[in-house]
């Protein structure tokens, strides 16, 4: 199996995740130039989209990234089932695409902010948070734009369908507002589709995944990415 | 602007008057900023080899031997004039440059520091430039995805018309693929990709070699404006064309322009250019004289064998990189500048680059000053006086500033910014830590010993965590070299900075000058404190976990590893007190300060120390504090004993003497560390202990930590958004 | 025998047999003056109408404007598409002449130093009133949208046409338009385009249009072949091409919380303009177009600004055009 790990003009981590996931054994983790196309995706069994600058955020984060070809790939794979993780800007350029609700909107601080922050994993029907129930992980957050907000409706379809398995919390696993780095809606850090096999995150896993960096928690994270890959 | 002994001479050595082209390229690399006509007379002063040197000063980066296989290299860079301007796009370009200066030498860029200096404030133009140079340089670096590891910033009313913004960048680089800044061989091809060229920054090393006018618009059209996207793509493609060794040599287009590149890559070699300015990609129409000095970002200038061309282009086209053939290395030892065959400029390279008439410099009288310290007074309120320094804008909290920028794009990140020093992994396994100092302060009041003391503090940050220092990069911020006293301070900086150079071994690998950050307000001559602004790298053992400076045991003990005398005069404590500073610095005390760091450096390789830091601005009152601060635990001190001459408790809190630490030691550790003190021959006591409670007892006063983070975290944000 | 759907002044419209989308244009040898009062039968009059109007549509056409022409039919007659003609004229003048003069006392040939684009009602019973872009909003009689429009295309049509006449050494004076809706929904040019409708003067300020008749100075049917001779020696291909700049605003919508506008009026407040209450922060792209704008090229841009310029969750786009 293989992982096709994307990257658009502007995305700066891919050797980050190429090196995390590197770490997992049979990942297979693979870089692919968005320039690519469709080809580029012809042998993937999953997908991410790392975090970054994509066309240096120029119009929107992720917008621009969000209407080339090789997005249509993806579009195809995530219907066909497969696993697909977008971090940082990875979400962004999922919301633009559609295959997640929602929008990531400036930080209510206006201002690029990186700091450690605690995930709270809430819903565990995801395969992303498979057997993390109650888990507080520990991740960084580097973004101008995390300040996730749906409308009502879409809110609504989220918790019923219980398809937000992040939160943003204290370190007791409190979610508050002072534990909310970017006012994001009731502290949304990660977002689901239907089908569950899609994950948008704005933390960083793949920086969180040796511990002389600060934490391994993010490890967990990538980890089951991995594992839902049949 | 070139002065009239210039023209004069330039027009001897050429036999006639130079062109208008001629001319616009003898003023950008006879400016000071580039040519380092009034400094460089003095850099003999510095150590600048030891063995593990691959590269010294004299190219883009500095390149150190850091073992298996690897050489770390460093360019550190000022952009003061454009940041006043406009502190965006000058912070963001700055910090471009500085990259640019990296990867020149085959280097793959992993961190980035900065170092600012404003005027207070509670004046909102400072207010403003400092959140728009922030946002400059955090838009910029977060973008190319280098981290920000270090940096420092410091307050005062000498830089309300100067601000100053100093770059750093640390890299890595195979010895193997080290692309040299130098032209060796005729018949190369000079080969330029990147951006397009406009008239951004026209002559802007000129306008850094100047003092501000008081005509705005004047100074406008200096600004360069940066593009992370097009610096992202050029770092793409420049790693490419290093991994298959298809470049001869490599430049970056930076002050000065293609004058300045071509020019350098010349010089170094032995050799000449010739260029066809028709080749050159424009971004609008240009006159041929401003396309030779234009300094639009995101250029480089590369040296490629004709047997290498065809693959080079290749690899410029499926990066979608604007690129040109603009011209070739020659034998004639020229610069020569055609536009459509017509010849506009032809000056001989040494003329050029060295062959500026050396500037009479004057060097005046630095005033003297007293040691007394009869201003001073105990405070009335202890926990105020505490408190205050906290809350200073010298010394508290920064986070608000480096919370914007990313701290862990590439994954080696070991060690956050808060820390005394950051420390990031390299591909060796090493770990380096890297920090920046200058009180300029104590450098007001005496330029030397400010300068070594500075220098001190930085080397004491590093040894604080563990590591061993590597080398230095530095960066000079005077005033205007043409007045005596200005070119003094700057003269006696040098002096202090190669006297700490060579009385702790460590060599100067990398650095920059820049001088006229004075500017005339109201008829009133204003000129920054001396800045000189050092930066050290630091090396760990192999497997040596960093020490951070929290502490993290309950009832350890702190030790205070040296003596403190009243150095009261140019402290923090004095500035808060009586609204300036006065008086000698605190000594500069090299024997002792080695004594205490190989203290230090040994007690951390037995692992007896669980964290520590170096007592300086603010004295051993803020480095407590500063311990406590993000730690669970609090402390409780008996301040009866105390090694020096210090006669109250306020001067022992607040002195600012040098080659002091403090550490804190488990019980169990406490007689192997009094063993290593004693061999090391110097002196020590046991302030206190660390307690469960989160209060800083000082005895005689206690604060709550709640109290000190509030105190501390506000000094900062209190002015900003 | 063809169906009249509509009879002006000088002109019959009938419709196409052969197809319900298009008409069947004539012109009439009448010539009239002063809202209808003067009124003269010359033959040939509207033989050389037409042709005028063939000639200037087919060049403009050819510049990518879209107009009601498809081609000619008849000596005095062309064929256009049907269209629903939008109840205001349009009127562009480069130099003062007629009721603009008497209007404001000024005197004939005074060159302005912008083109003036002005409008009326389109109704005879009320002798044409002058109308401004606020009233004919208010009054319903086209959309803001439809006004912005047919003022652009109004500015575009003065520069081709007053760049095509300038090689011949004519001034275009001013000229008015009428615009109709196909049933498709776009906007195209209409009526016709000759020396009825506008004012040409040579070097000398001696009028090649209609202004002969108003005022007894010449021969119409002289001075209308005399500017269609001239046009044809003209060359359309070296007119350069116009670029127009079109505005897209795009603004975060109401009750989307806006982080970049309330932390600049915290900075405003702190500079000491405490008067701002709220201030949100958008964006304005200006996109410069090749071609002159069209229904087609204007729908286009309102896609690319729900695909990519705005984001439809969280904003608003808008286009201006003026």
């Amino acid at each position: 199996m293989s992982i096709a790990v994307i990257r658009f003009p502007g995305t700066n981590n891919e050797d980050d995740v190429l090196k995390a996931l590197g770490k997992i054994p049979d990942a297979n983790p693979y870089l692919v130039p968005s320039r690519k196309g469709l080809a580029g995706l012809k042998d993937a069994d999953a997908v991410v989209i790392p975090g970054g600058f994509s066309y240096g955020d120029y119009l929107r984060a992720g917008a621009v990234a969000s209407v080339e070809v090789i997005v249509e790939g993806i579009r195809d794979l995530a219907e066909d089932g497969k696993p697909v993780l977008g971090i940082c800007n990875g979400f962004q350029i999922l919301a633009e695409m559609g295959l997640l609700p929602g929008v990531l909107l400036p930080n209510d601080s206006s201002r690029f902010i990186c700091k450690w922050i605690y995930l709270k994993v809430c819903e565990t029907n995801s395969i992303f948070s498979e057997n993390l129930e109650n888990a507080v992980l520990r991740l960084p957050i580097a973004h101008a734009e995390g300040n996730y907000f749906c409308s009502r409706e879409q809110l609504e379809a989220l918790r019923d369908e219980q398809r937000i398995p992040f939160r943003y919390c204290d370190s007791h696993g409190e979610t508050s507002t002072e534990s909310n780095p970017n006012g994001s809606l009731e502290n949304i850090a990660g977002v689901t589709n239907q089908r569950g096999n899609v994950l948008g995150l704005m933390p960083h896993p793949e920086r969180a995944s040796r511990q002389i960096l600060g934490s391994s928690d993010g490890l967990l994270i990538l980890e089951n990415f991995v594992r839902a890959i049949k | 602007m070139i002065t009239k002994e210039e023209l004069q001479h330039a027009s001897k050595v050429l036999g006639r008057e130079p062109t208008n082209t001629e001319l616009g390229m003898l003023d950008v690399l006879w400016s000071e900023h580039c040519s380092y006509k009034s400094s460089k007379r003095w850099f003999y002063l510095f150590k600048t080899t030891a063995d593990n040197v691959a590269l010294g000063i004299g190219e883009g980066a500095g390149l150190i031997d850091i073992g298996g296989g690897y050489y770390v290299g460093v360019a550190m860079e000022s952009h003061n004039h454009p940041s006043q301007i406009d502190p965006y796009n000058g912070a963001a370009t700055g910090v471009g440059g500085i990259i640019r200066d990296v990867i020149s030498q085959g280097c793959k860029a992993v961190g980035l520091m900065n170092c600012l200096r404003f005027g207070h404030l509670d004046k909102p133009h400072n207010a403003y430039l400092i959140e728009n140079v922030v946002r400059g340089i955090s838009e910029y670096g977060n973008s190319v995805g280098i981290p920000v590891v270090g940096g420092e910033i410091e307050f005062d009313d000498s830089y309300d018309e100067n601000c100053l913004v100093n770059v750093v960048c640390v890299g890595y680089v195979k010895p193997e693929k080290v692309v040299r800044s130098s032209a060796r061989t005729p018949g190369h091809h000079l080969v330029m990709f990147g951006s397009s060229t406009g008239r951004d920054g026209i002559a802007g090393v000129s306008f850094a070699s100047e003092t501000f006018s008081d005509e705005e618009e004047e100074n406008r059209g200096a600004i360069q404006i940066g593009d992370p996207l097009a610096k992202k793509v050029v770092i793409d493609t420049l790693t490419e064309l290093i991994e298959e060794e298809l470049l001869d040599g490599l430049q970056d287009f930076g002050g000065g322009g293609m004058t300045s590149a071509a020019g350098e890559l010349a010089r170094a070699g032995g050799t000449g250019v010739e260029i066809d300015l028709e080749k050159v990609p424009l971004r609008e129409e240009m006159d041929p004289s401003e396309i030779v000095i234009s300094e639009s970002q995101e250029r480089m200038l590369a040296i490629v064998a004709p047997e290498n061309l065809d693959r080079v282009i290749l690899l410029l086209e499926k990066n979608d990189t604007p690129h040109a053939v603009i011209g070739k290395v020659t034998d004639d030892g020229h610069y020569t500048v055609r536009y459509e065959g017509e010849v506009l400029a032809r000056l001989p390279i040494s003329l050029l680059v060295d062959g500026f008439p050396v500037p009479e410099r004057v060097e005046g009288k630095i005033p003297a000053q007293t040691d007394s310290i009869t201003w001073f007074k105990e405070p009335e309120d202890y926990c105020e006086a505490v408190l205050n320094l906290l809350r200073s804008p010298n010394i508290c909290d920064r986070s608000w500033v480096y919370s914007q920028y990313d701290q862990h794009v590439q994954t080696n990140t070991v060690v956050d910014l808060g820390e005394n020093a950051g420390v990031l992994e390299f591909p060796n396994g090493r770990l380096l830590a890297f920090t920046s100092d200058c009180n300029s302060f104590w450098c007001s009041l005496d330029p030397q010993t400010g300068t070594a003391n500075s220098a001190a503090e930085s080397l004491r940050n590093i040894v604080s965590m563990g590591a061993r220092p590597l080398f230095i990069a530095d960066c000079l911020n005077f005033g205007n070299p043409e007045r005596p006293e200005s070119y003094a301070q700057f003269v006696e900086s040098v002096r202090g900075l190669g006297r700490f150079s060579h009385d702790f071994d460590i060599p100067i690998i990398g650095g920059n000058v820049s001088l006229y950050n004075e500017a005339v307000v109201d008829g009133q001559n204003r000129r920054i404190n001396p800045t000189p602004q050092i930066m050290i790298a630091g090396i760990f053992n192999q497997g040596f976990t960093p020490i951070k400076r929290n502490l993290v045991t309950p009832w350890a003990n702190i030790f205070l590893v040296g003596e403190t005398f009243p150095d009261l005069n140019g402290s923090e404590y004095q500035r808060m007190v009586i609204g300036e500073v006065k008086g000698e610095p605190p000594k500069y005390r090299p024997n002792w300060e080695k004594r205490s760091m190989n203290v230090i450096l040994e007690a951390h390789e037995r692992g007896l120390i669980r964290s520590c830091n170096n007592v300086g601005r603010g004295g051993v009152a803020v480095a407590l504090m500063k311990m406590a601060m993000k730690s669970e635990y609090g402390f409780k001190l008996n301040m009866d004993y105390i090694p020096g001459t210090v006669n109250s408790m306020a001067q022992a809190l607040f002195s600012e003497t040098s080659s002091r630490y403090l550490a804190e030691v488990t019980e169990s550790n406490q007689p192997e560390f009094l063993e290593l003190v004693e061999k090391h021959d110097t002196m020590v006591c046991e302030l206190g202990l660390t307690t469960t409670k989160p209060v800083a007892d000082f005895s005689r006063f206690s604060i709550s930590m709640d109290n000190a983070r509030k105190a501390f975290t506000e000094g900062l944000s209190r002015f900003l958004e | 025998m063809m169906d009249l759907i509509y009879e002006g002044k000088v002109k019959k419209v009938y419709q196409d047999p052969k197809s319900p989308e298009r008409v069947i244009i004539e012109f009439t040898d009448l010539v009239t003056a002063g809202d209808g009062e003067k009124k003269e039968e010359i033959m040939g009059k509207g033989k050389l109408t037409s042709e005028l109007t063939k000639y200037l549509l087919g060049y403009l056409e050819g510049k990518g404007i879209d107009t009601h022409f498809v081609k000619a039919h008849d000596e005095k007659q062309i064929l256009c598409r049907k269209v629903e003609i939008y109840p205001v004229e349009v009127v562009c003048r480069n130099i003062a002449a007629g009721s603009f003069c008497r209007r404001y006392g000024l005197e004939k040939g005074k060159v302005l130093e912008e083109p003036l684009v002005e409008f009326f009602v389109k109704d005879d019973g009320l002798h044409d009133p002058l109308i401004t872009q606020s009233g004919i909003v208010s009054l319903g009689l086209v959309s803001e949208e439809v006004l912005q429009f047919m003022k652009s295309v109004t500015l575009s049509v003065n520069y081709y046409l007053s760049e095509l006449l300038q090689q011949r050494n004519l001034s275009l004076v001013d000229f008015k338009l009428e615009f109709g809706r196909t049933d498709a929904g776009h906007i195209v040019l209409a009526d016709e385009l000759s020396g009825d409708t506008m004012r040409v003067w040579d070097t000398n300020s001696e009028s090649l249009d209609k202004d002969v008749f108003r005022e007894d100075r010449g021969e119409i049917i002289e001075v209308y072949a005399k500017l269609i001779e001239s046009l044809k020696e003209s060359k359309p291909e070296e007119v350069e091409d116009r670029q127009e700049i079109i505005q897209v605003i795009v603004m975060p919508k109401k009750g989307i919380k806006n982080p970049p506008g309330e932390v600049t009026k915290k900075a405003l407040v702190r500079l000491g303009f405490g008067v701002a209450d709220d201030v949100r922060v958008g964006k304005l792209f200006s996109v410069v177009l090749k071609t002159p704008l069209t229904s087609e090229i204007l729908a286009q841009l309102k896609l690319m600004n729900i695909k990519l310029l705005s984001n439809p969750i969280s904003e608003n786009s808008e286009v201006n055009l003026s």
